[in-house]
């Protein structure tokens, strides 16, 4: 399959591939994985006093889309508040990365990613 | 209207025939496979999770040299379109049958569970973890290293073991199903095979990097 410019950018240099420690409180963890593929994904975030999400990481095995959706994810929400951080929709993932239909459960899972990460950290709280 | 047991007829003779008998009784000539069957039928089984595997590889074999196109070659295009259709399904009740992960993604289809089914509840987190771990540990292995054969033998059997231990639970609760009548069990069987797919996935992985050693 041929994939899009920005996924292979993606998919060959990924923003913020990484982990924090996931007993800090600061912290929030989201996994998810598509039993389907095999896939699993993990994203990190970590929250400033502000209530800003200063940093993110990302560790993801998998197809070049589900990498792709989730170091764009990474980038997009760095310097927002939770809430801001919650709107993001798959759909602007997939469409960011020009997903074809087969691949949009890639951008459901960083969504979905994102969601547990702060629910992972409000829990903290 | 069709009638439950309306007698069908030979597509050649038009002599009296049993909806899935593979040949007529009265001209010999063979017949296409009935697709309503499911792939237990093709080996005559009764649906189940306990597959005795020595026995449908001995139905397989005998099956496959009744209906080898070899024997069809100098038969009319029908007969020969037939006896593909047979080994074809005969192919593919093998393979489906003859594999703890598709023969329980199989049972879950007849069962009417939707393997995509979206209200399924999302992976246990703990569980996700321990595969990223695994994932990991795999990335971490430096093939370059005169070791690293050991080193992913040692992954692969702990790996193994852990399907073994999926597979043994897949026997209970499909028995739970089966002989306990306990619709429920079949939503564990759909968590269980969801962990199995993604030890699957890991292996396919790990024989990969194998590959690449030699």
């Amino acid at each position: 399959m041929a994939y899009n410019d920005k996924v292979l950018d993606h998919y060959e240099n990924p923003r913020n591939v990484g982990s924090f420690d996931k007993g800090d409180s600061n912290v929030g963890t989201g996994m998810v994985g598509a039993p389907a593929c095999g896939d699993v994904m993990k994203l990190q975030i970590k929250v400033g006093d502000d209530g800003v999400i200063n940093d993110a990481k990302f560790k993801t095995f998998g197809c070049g889309s589900a990498i792709a959706s989730s170091s764009l994810v990474t980038e997009w929400i760095k310097g927002k508040s939770l809430d801001e951080a919650l709107e993001i929709k798959n759909s602007e993932i997939a469409e960011e990365l020009a997903l074809p239909p087969v691949k949009i459960h890639c951008s459901v899972l960083a969504e979905d990613a994102i969601k547990q990460a702060i629910s992972d950290y409000k829990k903290k709280q | 209207m069709m009638i439950a047991n309306q007698p069908h007829s030979c597509w050649s003779c038009k002599g009296p025939i049993i909806v899935s008998a593979p040949f007529c009784p009265t001209c010999k000539v063979i017949q296409p496979p009935d697709l309503a069957q499911n792939l237990f039928e093709v080996f005559a089984l009764k649906p189940g999770f306990q597959i005795d595997v020595k026995k449908i590889e001995s139905l397989y074999r005998e099956l496959q040299q009744q209906f080898h196109p070899d024997k069809f070659a100098s038969k009319s295009p029908t007969e020969r379109r037939f006896s593909m259709e047979h080994v074809t399904r005969l192919n593919e009740a093998f393979r489906t049958l003859g594999d703890p992960l598709s023969l329980a993604e199989y049972l879950l289809q007849l069962s009417g569970h939707g393997l995509e089914s979206s209200n399924k509840p999302p992976s246990d987190p703990a569980f996700l973890m321990e595969v990223m771990e695994l994932r990991e540990g795999l990335e971490e292995i430096d093939l370059s290293r005169n070791d690293a054969g050991e080193a992913l033998d040692a992954m692969r059997d702990d790996v193994e073991a852990r399907c073994v231990a999926e597979i043994a639970q897949l026997k209970e609760l499909f028995d739970d199903y089966f002989t306990n009548n306990n619709k429920a069990a079949i939503d564990s069987v759909a968590l269980v095979v969801d962990r199995l797919r993604y030890h699957n996935r890991f292996l396919a992985e790990l024989d990969q990097r194998e590959e690449s050693l030699f």
